[in-house]
């Protein structure tokens, strides 16, 4: 458990230090003061286009974060040769591998709860009828679309030998998750598919994760909302279902793979 | 990781999943469900394109919406302009059809362009009948349908012209939008009376901006005062 909280350190320090990471974090800003001249130039719907443009924003550089540093995060390691040093101490591959993607969530999180502190900021300072509680909602919603995300991009760093392919899957997979409400529902709706496919389809989108679920705010008036605890609570437990699903499927890959 | 263990895990792990998402898309079905059958109206008609559907795809309609609301509302800068007319036009209806529950902006937009376009008739009609679909009876719906009569009902009566304008300026807190409806309704037709009474009204607003204020005094001055 030592072993595991160090790492996750060490991962989480070294991230915060990276000259990527803090140009995501002044992308972040940069992109909220966008959303803001573009909300003064609508001239209606003032708070409706600065929240719905900074909700799309937070999300996008969080999700950018997430996949650009966990699918090149093991890929760094063995290039750099580091991860011969790590393994050759007592640390297991399982110790090793948790560590590192608890260090890279909490990592984009934390960029995630920098940028929603701002939001949260100007929402107040400007009177937008947007409560703490639906803020807070917000914040945990996204984070565990974070938590998800990460995990399987995670993946493609344990499996693939150079940068690109890793960033190209993890972002072909975020939009094949994100697609896959609406492709469900033109491929089960139109005719012209075979009457026989229409169950497989339905099938292999129960058992896919989708994002839509997490995608509530960018959907429907996120004034409109009564009961969130229940539905995040759910949520939780699918979130955590499937992040484990893809960290044994790292750590397979992983096993598998000549260090 | 043995392997059996491994995929008996995996598929446990599947199943959970599954079962948890069958939950999850009831809870999720309380907020509401996007439907997309707008959006296959909105591609079948051309008023969407390629950009706007893979937003609704990425499940962001909403975003995209606004985004379109923006492009429209700076067409709208110089509302004489005739060669922006299909412009306006373009961005309404891919506002209105990229997030079919933004029913403000079906109404406002649907005002703006009833007020500074010659050809409104079919669009705000396009606004009208979606608006209906979404939340019928609706004040919006209401309104929406008194600038349709208003601008589409030719041989409309001094009555119902009245009843209109207490619908859409009855409350006295309503958008600048509508004032400026009436005032090229007004204008048009020549109904000077009703034309002063509406001055009146538009300079007892402490919130309408002050050039706007000055146009309309200026063109009160030249004007004959009905008795």
């Amino acid at each position: 458990m030592n072993n595991i909280k160090t790492i996750a350190w060490h991962t989480l320090i070294c991230w915060i230090r990276n000259k990527v990471y803090i140009g995501f974090i002044a992308a972040s800003f940069l992109l909220i003061a966008f959303a803001f001249i573009c909300a003064n130039i609508t001239g209606l719907f003032q708070e409706r286009v600065f929240v719905d443009s900074s909700i799309f924003f937070i999300e996008l550089i969080s999700i950018i974060t997430a996949v650009f540093i966990c699918s090149t995060t093991v890929i760094k390691d063995i290039q750099s040769k580091e991860i011969y040093y790590i393994l050759s101490r007592p640390i297991s591959k399982f110790q090793f591998l948790t560590g590192r993607f608890l260090g890279l969530t909490i990592c984009v999180i934390a960029l995630h709860l920098l940028i929603t502190a701002l939001f949260t900021l100007i929402t107040s300072l400007y009177g937008f009828e947007l409560t703490q509680k639906m803020k807070l909602y917000f914040f945990l919603v996204i984070s565990l679309k974070i938590i998800l995300v990460c995990s399987f991009s995670f993946v493609f760093s344990t499996y693939s030998t150079s940068f690109f392919p890793a960033l190209i899957l993890s972002f072909t997979l975020f939009f094949i998750f994100e697609f896959s409400e609406s492709m469900n529902y033109w491929l089960t709706f139109y005719s012209q598919t075979a009457v026989f496919m229409k169950p497989v389809y339905n099938f292999l989108f129960l058992i896919m994760p989708n994002l839509v679920y997490y995608d509530i705010f960018y959907m429907f008036d996120i004034n409109k909302f009564a009961s969130l605890s229940s539905y995040t609570g759910f949520l939780a437990l699918y979130t955590f279902i499937y992040s484990i699903l893809f960290l044994i499927i790292s750590l397979i890959s992983f096993n598998k793979r000549s260090l | 990781m043995k392997k059996i263990p491994a995929i008996i895990t995996l598929i446990i792990l599947l199943a959970a999943g599954g079962l948890t998402q069958k939950q999850l898309k009831k809870n999720y079905a309380e907020f509401g469900v996007f439907d997309y059958k707008y959006t296959a109206e909105g591609i079948a008609n051309n008023y969407i394109d390629a950009v706007d559907l893979l937003y609704i795809m990425l499940n962001r309609p909403r975003f995209k919406a606004d985004v379109n609301w923006i492009n429209f509302m700076q067409n709208t800068d110089d509302i004489f302009e005739k060669t922006k007319e299909n412009v306006r036009r373009e961005f309404l209806l891919k506002t209105a059809f990229t997030d079919p529950y933004f029913t403000e902006a079906q109404l406002f937009g649907g005002t703006i362009y009833a007020a500074y376009s010659d050809k409104n008739i079919q669009t705000v009609a396009e606004l009208l009948k979606l608006t209906n679909a979404i939340a019928p009876n609706s004040r919006h719906s209401v309104q929406l349908t008194s600038v349709f009569l208003l601008t589409s009902k030719k041989n409309i009566t001094v009555e119902e012209i009245e009843k209109i304008e207490n619908e859409l300026l009855g409350s006295g807190s309503s958008p600048i939008q509508f004032y400026k409806l009436f005032r090229l309704f007004y204008k048009k037709r020549n109904m000077n009376a009703q034309l002063w009474r509406l001055y009146n009204l538009i300079l007892a607003r402490d919130d309408f901006p002050d050039d706007f204020k000055k146009n309309i005094i200026e063109e009160m001055k030249n004007m004959n005062r009905p008795e």
